[in-house]
């Protein structure tokens, strides 16, 4: 069989690991597991949240006496794993937000919380929304190489 | 005793609310085709979201006094990495 140039399949798993630091300066010096977590924004967020956005913010932010800043934990139970060539990770529940009220939001920032520089991961959206008094839940998509929330394909 | 629901103006009777629900639909569906035993078999991926919304109006004024959205996301994000042949 040829050699052939490529990621290897492995190499994207340890990525989601944190196995890997290039550079000369280390730039990592935690022994602990990160947390995650999901905030969410307003549709009129300015700067938008978007693939440049890098770290948590508060602008643009959902502000009410019903969001606690700063967004609502993500579970992280799940190992990244591969299948295929395909690396990837997927929140193990659901993200959720009870009793919010927020009118006009539209986009969750998926973020590393343990670090003082809280380094962003994801964005996702969902189109324009408005919850009252009620509850909000994000249903994550199934864990695997086709669907899984954050893949490295 | 009857139940009541948490809503913008506090606990209420659920007896004086209207429950109401809505579906919204913001799926695409991408196919795929590969060959498999000499045949080209199409594999269907679905992106985006599905909303399931859940209302409560005040069954005297109509007014929205609750609610929740549920959504779910079909497809996370992905990054494609590349490796090119050296020289």
């Amino acid at each position: 069989m040829a050699n052939t140039a490529a990621i290897c399949t492995s190499f994207k798993k340890e990525l989601l690991l944190g196995y890997h630091a290039f550079g000369a300066t280390l730039a990592r010096s935690d022994t602990t597991l990160d947390s995650f977590k999901a905030a969410l924004y307003y549709t009129a967020a300015s700067p938008s949240i978007d693939a440049t956005t890098t770290v948590y913010t508060t602008t643009g932010e959902v502000v009410d006496a019903s969001y606690a800043a700063a967004g609502a934990a993500v579970t992280n139970a799940s190992a990244p794993t591969t299948s295929g060539t395909t690396a990837f990770w997927t929140p193990s529940a659901s993200i959720a937000w009870t009793t919010l009220t927020a009118v006009a939001f539209d986009a969750v920032l998926l973020y590393n919380v343990t670090h003082a520089t809280k380094y962003a991961v994801a964005v996702f959206t969902f189109g324009s929304q408005t919850v009252t008094a009620g509850n909000f839940t994000l249903t994550m998509p199934t864990n695997d190489a086709s669907t899984g929330l954050l893949r490295l394909a | 005793m009857e139940p009541v629901v948490y809503t913008k103006n506090g606990n209420v009777l659920a007896s004086t609310l209207v429950y109401s629900t809505e579906w919204e639909d913001h799926i695409e569906h991408e196919v795929t085709l590969s060959f498999k035993d000499e045949q080209l078999v199409p594999t269907v991926t679905k992106h985006g979201y599905l909303l399931f919304k859940e209302r409560y109006h005040d069954a005297e004024t109509g007014e929205l006094v609750k609610e929740s959205l549920h959504a779910y996301q079909f497809k996370g994000l992905d990054i494609s990495p590349t490796a090119e042949q050296i020289g």
